[in-house]
């Protein structure tokens, strides 16, 4: 059994978030040796860097860190190439960043993003898209692997972080706008399938967004700053977000009737925290608070804020309004860049799994921090070894506080802290005389 | 980093140093802590109440104060200079040797025709700044001008250390009461350059105008209670960024934001270039020297070169010869370089790795890169890399100029007078023999616009002969 073999087999181990980082370094090594051997031949980009690097086998985690690739590497396509539709040039550039055959994609008469991202999916390379600080999309292509196992691992998530288990008696509200990114769609359809039923489940009835109307606002947004966009462009786009924004509110009124309705339900939300808490004003307003929901909602919440202004007492608020305990709320680190969620604990720390790598580097992301001394800021970094789509080692933009001690909860083995904070985010205080186009751009595109 | 090693950096409130350790800050972009006096935002303002100290002053006394300032500041015998260069060199990215060479332009800064220059090219008449000027229009009604001192606050940009000094100077010149908002990479040199100044004399009315103090760009306890009309006529902003997305919400009736905006530069070069060997080895110089002001901070640093060849043997040729001078020591640029952001580097290794997007010469050693690339790449280069994007024509790289590109250089210089009307109209603002970016042509205009002509409060007092303006009708019958 190879020694990737070996670790994801622990998937499926009730003990895997409680694995002594020493007892598995050797062997985690020896998967990223494995690992290497293989993605170099299929990723255009880590052989550039293995040649630049001249590194060719790891033989510590300090050799793996040139060889990791900046989230910034999956956002380095030209926007350009999607405004101009030179699929060609998108295909070949996915075929650059990932496992992905991109040669076998017949990109003859493809219409727009949407098009380009489900002829992609048809021979299993699957793109999933993350708006990014900077207004310019991550692009991520995943395998039919890939998708499985991080759809598998946030069920296995919510049951570990919170003992909840996936035997379907739930009634689950989707409370966020759906995607439709396969991977999204695909972690949707197992959370309903783990602890609730398609037919008993309600999912906020607005239109997915697509990775193609994400895009065409980006789009919108570059054709404003070259000049090139009409006046009465602008005004359509934004009587379509008006029109956006109204079909979201007349679907969260219905939400909530059906949630007042199933308030005696055992139920499990999910959601981001801004749509949760508009949620939660408006069942409050209708009369009805905690004391009308059953003691054991759970909740799955995913992201920060991003963004969104909250009254400080936000989190309270919301889980006031719905009964929910501390312990029945499943809170998970991680980024599109990965497959695995990192669960916290009752401890309030991210664990992860013998599977993943931590790596925490310094702010430039240059070189391993030394991490003898007890938990440390660092700039996060991780190899994945469940990644099969695309190379597993990813640096992020967080600052994380890195631990490999054994958590408050009892638990051994690596954990992030419960404070996370993007570099992008520190310090708004520069100012500088040189800029480009894009601060001249007013408006929501 | 320690307590014990945070530097000091007091204020100057009219020729007063407050010196203090109340605040803690950390410089954007090194990371390293200042220590500040707490901020009173009492004395920041004048009361309206007031006349500005430097309404009654003649400009000849102004600038005849400010030329002594510019000898004054002369590094080797200026101590406050001396200490600040080592303060700075902390705070700033720019190598210490670049900031020295920058505080050795003070006194040429500050030389006299250099300000007269910016007075006689902002106003037709300079007689306004000392006075009433009275004019009279076609039907014999007689005015009397005035360029009233203004209430502004400076917000320096952290780029440019010796910026400030360009800020004090057009403060002065408007008669101006200032706030010096100081920039959290250079929290020292304002402060140094006031201090020199109270030294010849403490009373002057230049020195009973300004202020120069530290506080979080977008920190809302300053800004919101401060940035009010009743207070400040106008908020000059040198550059963009998060700190002036801050404020311009503060911006309203009474109130105005006079900005020197983000801007990027580019080159432009003709196919006569190449006619000799010696012509292309002295134009890749000249590029070379526009794209290293500052290692590519400035503003007027070129960033894209558009060259006129269809031949991509050509093109090489000039990216080589490039290169080559990017990665040398220049008065205001180091031979290595800070290195660009893991994003921009990501960028071009990937496009590098497709193999048919970017042709990359050079490598991530801070000696500078250059990009041949047919359209232009969509990031923004910086730490010395030149994107090389070959066009049929220059008038092709017209359609690249937009409102943000400030200084364009032009190879051969006789063809600016053949693109500027188009480069204008597309939002340019000013055009150059390439290599001279970084040189100025005395009372220029910036950023398309005389600066102090939009600083001073324009009041006009008017005689109107006529009995009356506005009469009555004539009753309806």
């Amino acid at each position: 059994m190879s020694a990737v073999d070996q670790l994801l087999a622990l998937q499926h181990d009730p003990g895997r978030y409680d694995i002594a980082p020493s007892d598995v370094q050797a062997l985690q090594i020896e998967a990223v040796n494995e690992r290497f051997a293989e993605r170099i031949d299929q990723i255009p980009l880590l052989r550039n860097r293995s040649q630049s690097a001249e590194i060719t086998t790891v033989t510590e985690a300090e050799d793996l860190v040139p060889l990791l690739f900046a989230h910034g590497a999956y956002k380095s396509y030209a926007q350009n190439w999607l405004a101009d539709g030179r699929w060609d040039r998108m295909a070949k550039w996915v075929g650059t960043v990932s496992t992905c055959d991109s040669s076998r994609v017949d990109v003859d008469g493809i219409g727009g993003l949407d098009d380009f991202v489900d002829r992609m999916g048809s021979v299993g390379c699957y793109l999933t898209c993350s708006s990014g600080t900077t207004g310019k999309p991550a692009m991520i292509a995943c395998s039919e692997s890939d998708l499985e196992v991080a759809s598998r691992a946030n069920v296995t998530g919510l049951t570990w972080a919170t003992g909840i288990p996936a035997d379907g008696s739930r009634k689950l509200f989707g409370l966020g706008p759906r995607t439709r990114v396969e991977r999204n769609e695909r972690t949707r359809i197992a959370l309903v399938e783990a602890f609730s039923t398609e037919a008993d489940s309600y999912q906020l009835p607005v239109a997915p967004i697509s990775v193609g109307s994400i895009m065409a606002m980006i789009d919108l947004r570059h054709r404003i700053a070259d000049g090139a966009a009409n006046p009465s462009e602008l005004a359509e786009f934004e009587t379509t977000s008006a029109a956006r924004q109204s079909e979201m509110e007349t679907a969260i009124a219905g939400a909530i009737d059906e949630l007042v309705a199933a308030r005696d339900r055992k139920l499990l939300l999910t959601g981001m925290f801004a749509s949760l808490f508009q949620v939660a004003q408006d069942v409050r307003a209708k009369g009805f608070s905690g004391k009308d929901f059953r003691a054991d909602t759970a909740l799955l919440v995913a992201g920060g804020l991003k963004g969104a202004a909250l009254p400080p007492d936000y989190r309270e608020f919301i889980f006031d309004t719905f009964n929910i305990a501390d312990e029945r709320v499943y809170h998970f680190y991680t980024m599109q860049e990965l497959n695995t969620p990192f669960p916290k604990c009752p401890g309030g720390r991210y664990h992860l799994p013998p599977w993943v790598l931590l790596l925490p580097l310094d702010e430039p992301g240059e070189k391993l921090v030394d991490t003898t001394a007890g938990p440390i800021q660092a700039r996060g970094a991780f190899f994945d070894l469940s990644l099969d789509g695309r190379w597993g080692g990813v640096i992020s933009g967080d600052r994380i506080d890195a631990d490999f001690g054994v958590c408050g909860c009892g638990h051994q083995g690596p954990t992030v802290g419960p404070d996370i904070t993007r570099y992008a985010d520190l310090g708004g205080d520069k100012i500088t005389c040189s800029g480009t186009i894009d601060a001249y751009v007013r408006g929501e595109a | 980093m320690s307590t014990a090693t945070a530097l000091a950096a007091p204020f100057i409130i009219r020729g007063e140093l407050i010196e203090g350790n109340a605040d803690r800050h950390r410089s954007r972009d090194l990371g390293v802590d200042f220590a500040t006096p707490a901020i009173d935002l009492d004395v920041l303002v004048t009361p309206r109440q007031q006349l500005p100290p430097l309404l009654d002053v003649p400009l000849t006394e102004i600038v005849d104060f400010l030329a002594e300032t510019g000898q004054r500041l002369a590094l080797d015998a200026n101590p406050h200079m001396q200490r600040c260069l080592d303060l700075v060199a902390e705070t700033n990215p720019l190598p210490r040797r670049v900031v020295e060479n920058l505080y050795r332009t003070a006194p040429e800064l500050l030389r006299r025709d250099n300000l007269w220059a910016q007075v006689e090219s902002n106003f037709a008449d300079p007689a306004v700044l000392d006075g009433w000027v009275t004019r009279t229009d076609a039907a014999g009604n007689t005015a009397a001008i005035r360029a009233f001192p203004p209430r502004v606050v400076h917000m320096l940009a952290g780029n440019a250390p010796a910026g400030c000094i360009a800020s004090i100077a057009q403060g002065a010149l408007v008669k101006a009461v200032s706030v010096f908002k100081m920039a959290s990479s250079d929290p020292f040199t304002t402060v140094a350059v006031l201090r020199t100044m109270a030294e010849i004399n403490p009373k002057h009315p230049v020195v009973q105008s300004m202020s120069a103090v530290y506080w979080a760009g977008g920190d809302e306890s300053v800004e919101r209670t401060i940035y009010r009309p009743q207070y400040f006529d106008k908020i000059v902003a040198w550059g963009g960024g998060p700190a002036i997305d801050n404020v311009i919400k503060y911006l309203g009736p009474g109130i105005q934001l006079v900005s020197f905006d983000p801007k990027s530069s580019i080159s432009m070069i003709g196919r006569e270039a190449f006619d000799s060997e010696g012509i292309l080895a002295d134009v890749a110089e000249r590029v070379a020297a526009d794209t290293c002001v500052f290692n590519q901070e400035a503003c007027l640093a070129s960033r894209f070169v558009f060259l006129e060849t269809a031949d991509r043997g050509q093109a090489r040729r000039f990216c080589t010869q490039l290169l080559a001078r990017l990665g040398v020591d220049r008065t205001f640029g180091s031979a290595v370089a800070p290195l660009p952001s893991a994003d921009i580097r990501d960028e071009i290794e990937v496009m590098g790795a497709m193999g048919d997007e970017l042709e990359v010469f050079g490598r991530f050693d801070g000696r500078g890169m250059v990009l041949l690339s047919d359209e232009p790449v969509e990031f923004h280069p910086s730490n010395k890399i030149s994107n090389v994007v070959m066009v049929g024509s220059l008038d092709d790289a017209v359609r690249h100029v937009n409102v943000a590109t400030q200084t364009i250089g032009m190879y051969p210089y006789e063809r600016k007078t053949q693109l500027r009307d188009a480069l204008a109209s597309a939002g340019g603002q000013r055009v150059c023999r390439v290599g001279t970016a970084n040189g100025h042509v005395a009372g220029g205009p910036h950023d398309a616009m005389y600066p102090l002509a939009r600083l001073v409060h324009w009041m006009g007092d008017d005689d109107v002969l006529g009995a009356d303006a506005n009469p009555v009708l004539p009753a309806q019958l």
